[in-house]
């Protein structure tokens, strides 16, 4: 490769596209500190009370309602895209920003308390990521998860699955189904499929 | 007396019979009334901390604290008693049923500017006036009158070794008022300053005025004639030629002083059109789960993880179509050769700003990995293995 290209070895992987990785015997971890404190500054959020939920387990979020849309609704998505963003290395805030970034088209007061919130629960779990463990095997394992009509607007479900390699969790994703099912089962079979679809392509 | 002069600016002993300016009461005054009267000084008053005056105009005695000291006019020394101060009063008094814009040419402003600031001792005065000139420059502070001076303002004479674009002539709201580096800390104030030093000219026509500029434009024409990117031919009657321009930057070390100026060459991709100048340009980038999946079996098998970085990714790639591309502001031919009529270049290799060049730099990266030996994955293409005897090499290729 050396010949074909100018090349510049930047020496063993510790840092790329935000992503710091770190190598012990034990493992590899991966996590995205930096991006995370940039996000926090930028926000004028490094001083917020943490928090130990990325959100409220009984909140119902709403697109339609009479509450009115923020004026500043760039500020939002802009806030949205960084932490999708920071679901590379987050599993745990990815049902919330998969919920949350349904508004983005026209957020509401409550959404961004919302986002808010996921704001201090990073600021409390700073340095969290993963860790891929050296001493994992390679068996595939996959998790799928839905619940019935979360979606208070459209009335269709939200389905998660995450995929294991031995111990070490390498996808994972939170989606609303594209059909209303007519009951928990049909929604759980709808949330299998596309764990099984994951696996196979 | 000499003594005193010296003495007077620590304590408060002053000289005896010069002119002063005590300041009027505020509580009855309206605002075209004086805001000091002219006074002698005439002593210090047993039992008060204050000065004992002599008004001139009324001619009677009181005793002020607010007092500002002129201690090198003596009014009473030719013999006049009245002065020549009592007729500037008196003009001022006709003026103001006049026109009162000419209260500013005369003396009372300054005292004006003054007063608040009696108190304390005649050369803190001093300083802090001259601060305030030097904060906000030539400030006129018409607190008397109502409409502007039509006197010209001159800039003060201690700011005449700088350059001042502060210039308040015609301007209502100056950029002065709104913006300054005051806050800033010292390095980095002095960071900004350089960094606003050096200005980017936005087009060739500001930027050939300029030899900095020409000598890294030349610099940038002679790496990509180096690297064969285009060569000279006239346009074909049935192709259109894209247009290209310069791009400039200064690029500045960490402590803001000067790198070096660099100037890039660059296709205005927007100009072209779809299937003529381009068909394709998507360019695969790598999955986040192939890479999640990579570090973890690297983790499990304890491989070794590099990064590489290649540099210069986006000229290294060939061209397949054919573009023509107008010659570059300011390209001269070498000594010798001649320019075809209706001249342009016909790209061989990407350049920045063509719609296409992150295709072309994949599609080189990849073939350049197959004849290394390596094997694209099918689940991810960007993701390219090589099986040896006893190690794998896994390439991703992660950005575009």
């Amino acid at each position: 490769m050396k010949k074909a290209f100018k090349l510049r070895d930047l020496g063993s992987l510790q840092y790329f596209f935000g992503l710091e990785v770190a190598r012990s015997a034990s493992g590899i971890s991966v996590c995205q500190r930096k991006y995370a404190l940039d996000i926090l500054e930028e926000t004028g959020m490094l001083a917020c009370k943490p928090s130990a939920i990325p959100m409220e387990p009984s909140i119902k979020l709403v697109g339609d309602g009479a509450e009115p849309v923020i004026n500043d609704s760039a500020s939002y998505r802009r806030l949205v895209g960084k932490l999708m963003y920071l679901t590379i290395t987050r599993p745990e805030i990815t049902y919330a920003m998969n919920k949350l970034c349904q508004f983005t088209s026209a957020p509401k007061g409550s959404h961004m308390k919302a986002i808010l919130k996921v704001l201090q629960y990073i600021k409390g779990t700073i340095g969290n990521g993963l860790f891929y463990s050296a001493t994992s095997d390679f068996v595939l394992k996959g998790f799928t998860d839905a619940d019935w009509a979360s979606c208070r607007d459209s009335r269709r479900s939200t389905s998660g699955y995450c995929m294991f390699l031995g111990e070490s969790m390498i996808s994972w994703k939170s989606k609303k189904q594209q059909m209303a099912s007519h009951s928990s089962a049909e929604s759980e079979y709808r949330a299998m499929q596309y764990a099984v679809r994951e696996i196979v392509c | 007396m000499k003594f005193l002069l010296q003495r007077n600016q620590n304590t408060g002993l002053r000289v005896f019979g010069c002119l002063c300016y005590s300041s009027t009461s505020s509580k009855n005054r309206h605002k075209f009334q004086p805001r000091a009267k002219a006074c002698i000084f005439l002593g210090y008053p047993s039992g008060y901390k204050g000065y004992k005056l002599l008004d001139l105009e009324t001619k009677s005695i009181h005793i002020s604290r607010n007092v500002v000291f002129h201690e090198t006019r003596f009014p009473f020394s030719s013999g006049d008693s009245a002065g020549p101060f009592s007729d500037i009063f008196g003009s001022i008094n006709e003026s103001l049923i006049e026109n009162d814009t000419e209260i500013v040419d005369s003396n009372i402003p300054v005292v004006v500017s003054e007063a608040p600031i009696l108190s304390e001792p005649l050369t803190v005065v001093n300083d802090s006036v001259n601060d305030s000139h030097e904060d906000s420059a030539p400030k006129s502070v018409p607190t008397t009158s109502t409409s502007r001076s039509k006197r010209e303002s001159k800039q003060p004479a201690h700011l005449k070794d700088y350059f001042c674009n502060l210039s308040r002539k015609g301007v209502q709201y100056p950029l002065s008022d709104y913006m300054s580096y005051d806050q800033l800390s010292t390095p980095y104030r002095a960071y900004i300053c350089s960094v606003t030093k050096f200005s980017e000219p936005s087009s060739f026509f500001q930027a050939k005025k300029s030899d900095d500029w020409i000598k890294a434009m030349n610099a940038e024409l002679q790496a990509l004639e180096g690297t064969a990117t285009w060569e000279i031919c006239s346009l074909p009657s049935n192709k259109k030629a894209i247009g290209c321009k310069w791009v400039y930057k200064v690029k500045l070390n960490v402590d803001g002083t000067l790198e070096r100026y660099k100037a890039r060459l660059v296709a205005k991709g927007y100009t072209q059109q779809e299937g003529v100048d381009f068909e394709d340009t998507f360019s695969p980038v790598a999955k986040m789960t192939t890479v999640k999946t990579l570090l973890a079996v690297a983790a499990a098998k304890k491989w070794s993880l590099h990064q590489l970085d290649i540099s210069n990714a986006f000229l290294n790639r060939d061209l397949y179509e054919e573009i023509y591309m107008n010659l570059a502001p300011g390209y001269t031919p070498k000594e010798g050769e001649e320019i075809p009529p209706n001249a342009v270049c016909k790209l061989k290799k990407s350049l920045y700003g063509l719609k296409q060049d992150s295709r072309q730099w994949f599609l080189k990266f990849r073939s350049t990995l197959l004849s290394l030996g390596f094997q694209q994955s099918h689940a991810d293409h960007t993701l390219f293995v090589k099986k040896q005897q006893w190690q794998v090499h896994c390439c991703s290729c992660l950005c575009r």
